[in-house]
């Protein structure tokens, strides 16, 4: 069984993949408190025990690990953990109980250690992913402590792709040793289909779990366990002719936390797809499976949908800031944060940026060398910019990526918000990729590379309509995403991106 | 919300119509889907598949079936004067099934697609050129577009750019 891995921020961006692992065996041992618990620097908590088969009354012994804080006034029954009096990033430590009378039944209590303005604040990576011999460029990785529900049964996930374009927390199934239980519906499974424009799919169980990040808590939501059934096909209505992308070859890290704009996977502009209450007719999204009589498609209440982890918070709840320096034309990797809610704390105001409404498409208007991209978004799981090859700029080999002839070519575009809401002019570079990537041999980060996403026009909504900002636009900015269904206060009524 | 409302046994071929209207807009509501290459009674199949509803509109060259299905996803297909799609776009909240719109030529597009994806693809958009068929795939979570032809079936005088 994988355990925790206590990371501090200041070290997560280079040892996200490199975990180690603590055994967790629960057991006889009860505490109490029994979930995981947030504690400011300098804050103390009093956990006790009870050991069910301890007829000696022996007790426990405790520790915590890594070393980091101290254990206070310990008796069998009970131990005050007291945090270190300064915290300059936030870790996790684990205290684990031992029963003396069998030191194999242990216990553990997960406490996050939050540095001080800290609280909303979660470290992401863009450091090539976790997958071996592989480095994703302008990929975002962080990691989630992810528990059974209502337990300290809990494990850290690392390099888990951070997605403002999606919606859900979705893991490999392989990836996690605690046992999560998929929702049971009619007596059949429950399971998720996410569908990708490019015809790739993800496919597996939905499952409870309570989900940590920093000093936020998103309690019983469901997340997807990505992983091939093994009584059944997925159904032609997931698979839709493409491809499977549950494999490393393909996806590129552990997992994706999808931190969009709307509250669940199955909203879109305040309308939930799949409930029972707004729905009469399942999409292809959720499907019901009997094991080898196969699956249905299935409406599902929105409280059992794949909940945006943010949505689900107590606080910090309207959305997201994320935010990178400057990368230039390449960095080996770089360090940014994600942090939770918007105009909630002094450290995720939307401040001087601006905002630009978001259409009933999920989108804005992109006004580039003459062309109207009217199905225009904001990303950070895109990993280039990919916009229409409106200037005729060079391809490089692979007939896809720009290569032009004469980098860098510095160009500039219009946003605009849907009903006229924000507008402003962006100026970005476009290096030649392969001189980029052949240059900085390794890197993770590139600055100035960008692909085509067709060839013009857009005309009729088909076409070439898209300019996506993936995560090179990013770099150097702080970009606001803010979630349909919420309110976020002074600012217009959401969904929004600014920046 | 849109509910279907359901109209059986209409049984109109799409060539039927050409010669009495021009722009007709029939909220129909045919059992309807219809699939690339496949006769008109092939979008009749495909928009009972998808319990939609079907707006018909004629222009000079062709008849577009514009089916509405429940889930919020439109289908248009392109019927040409010999009663054959040539043509079918998508857009909506999610993608259509393509075994369905694709019909015969869903075993070729498949193959294309795995083809090209079946390694680390990001989040590129699809645009295959195939030797009958054009595909392109393209949106973001929360909304899809695309759409499939089969060149050599268009009508002369047809531009690409009305295939939407």
């Amino acid at each position: 069984m994988r355990g925790i891995c206590g990371l501090t921020m200041a070290v997560a961006v280079v040892l996200l993949a490199g975990c180690t692992s603590t055994p967790i065996q629960p057991a006889g041992i009860s505490l109490a408190p029994n979930v995981p618990q947030v504690l400011n620097q300098g804050e103390a908590l009093t956990v006790s025990a009870v050991v069910s088969n301890d007829p000696n009354k022996k007790g426990v012994m405790w520790s915590v690990s890594p070393n980091m804080g101290s254990l206070l006034y310990q008796t069998p029954t009970s131990v005050t953990y007291l945090a270190p009096e300064t915290v300059s990033s936030n870790f996790i430590a684990t205290l684990t109980a031992t029963s003396l009378a069998n030191p194999m039944e242990t216990a553990p209590l997960v406490v996050t250690v939050v540095a001080p303005g800290q609280q909303n604040v979660q470290p992401i990576a863009v450091d090539g992913g976790p997958n071996p011999n592989q480095t994703h460029f302008n990929v975002p990785y962080t990691s989630v402590l992810i528990c059974v529900p209502g337990t300290s049964n809990c494990q850290t996930v690392d390099g888990i792709l951070v997605d403002s374009g999606s919606v859900g927390l979705r893991l490999f199934k392989s990836q996690l040793s605690i046992p999560l239980q998929s929702i049971s519906l009619s007596g059949g499974s429950l399971n998720a289909c996410q569908s990708f424009a490019n015809m790739q799919f993800l496919w597996g169980e939905v499952a409870p779990a309570d989900v940590y990040m920093a000093g936020e808590r998103a309690t019983g939501i469901s997340i997807q366990l990505i992983a091939d059934p093994t009584e059944f096909s997925i159904p032609m209505d997931c698979s839709n002719g493409g491809t499977d992308a549950d494999s490393p070859q393909i996806f590129p890290g552990n997992g994706i936390l999808g931190v969009g704009d709307e509250p669940t996977d199955c909203t879109l502009a305040g309308v939930n797809y799949c409930d029972p209450n707004s729905a009469s007719s399942p999409p292809p999204t959720y499907f019901v499976c009997f094991g080898s009589q196969g699956c249905a498609p299935t409406l599902l209440p929105k409280g059992q949908q794949l909940a945006n982890p943010i949505a689900a918070f107590a606080t910090d709840n309207n959305g997201e800031v994320l935010e990178f320096p400057s990368v230039g034309t390449a960095m080996t990797a770089v360090g940014g944060t994600l942090t939770f809610g918007i105009n909630t704390q002094p450290n995720n105001g939307v401040g001087t940026a601006t905002v630009f409404a978001i259409d009933s498409k999920n989108s804005f208007t992109t006004i580039f060398s003459g062309q109207q991209l009217t199905m225009s978004y904001v990303d950070s799981g895109s990993n280039e910019l990919f916009f229409p090859n409106v200037t005729g700029i060079s391809l490089c080999s692979d007939d896809f990526s720009y290569c032009p002839t004469n980098p860098p070519i510095l160009l500039s575009a219009m946003n605009q918000g849907a009903n006229n809401l924000g507008t402003g002019t962006i100026s970005f570079q476009v290096d030649n990729f392969e001189s980029d990537t052949e240059n900085n041999p390794g890197a993770a980060a590139f600055g100035f590379i960008a692909s085509s996403d067709g060839n013009p026009p857009c005309q009729n909504g088909q076409g070439a309509c898209t300019f996506d900002w993936g995560l090179p636009f990013f770099y150097g900015r702080r970009v606001l995403t803010s979630i349909d269904l919420q309110t976020v206060a002074d600012e217009p009524e959401t969904p929004w991106w600014a920046y | 919300m849109k509910n279907p409302v359901w109209f059986v046994g209409l049984g109109l071929k799409a060539y039927d119509l050409f010669p009495r209207l021009l722009v007709v807009l029939l909220s129909v509501v045919v059992p309807a889907s219809a699939e690339l290459g496949g006769d008109t009674a092939s979008v009749y199949r495909d928009m009972e598949r998808m319990h939609g509803t079907v707006q018909l509109r004629n222009t000079q060259q062709y008849t577009i079936f514009e089916i509405n299905g429940p889930t919020g996803t439109t289908v248009r297909e392109f019927v040409g004067p010999d009663g054959i799609v040539f043509g079918i776009a998508w857009e909506g909240r999610f993608i259509p099934e393509m075994d369905q719109v694709l019909g015969t030529y869903f075993d070729q597009y498949s193959a294309a697609v795995k083809a090209v994806t079946g390694r680390y693809f990001g989040r590129r958009h699809l645009d295959m050129r195939l030797p009958n068929l054009v595909f392109e795939s393209n949106g973001h979570m929360g909304w899809y577009y695309g759409r499939a032809y089969i060149p050599e079936s268009v009508p002369k005088e047809t531009k690409l750019e009305d295939i939407h």
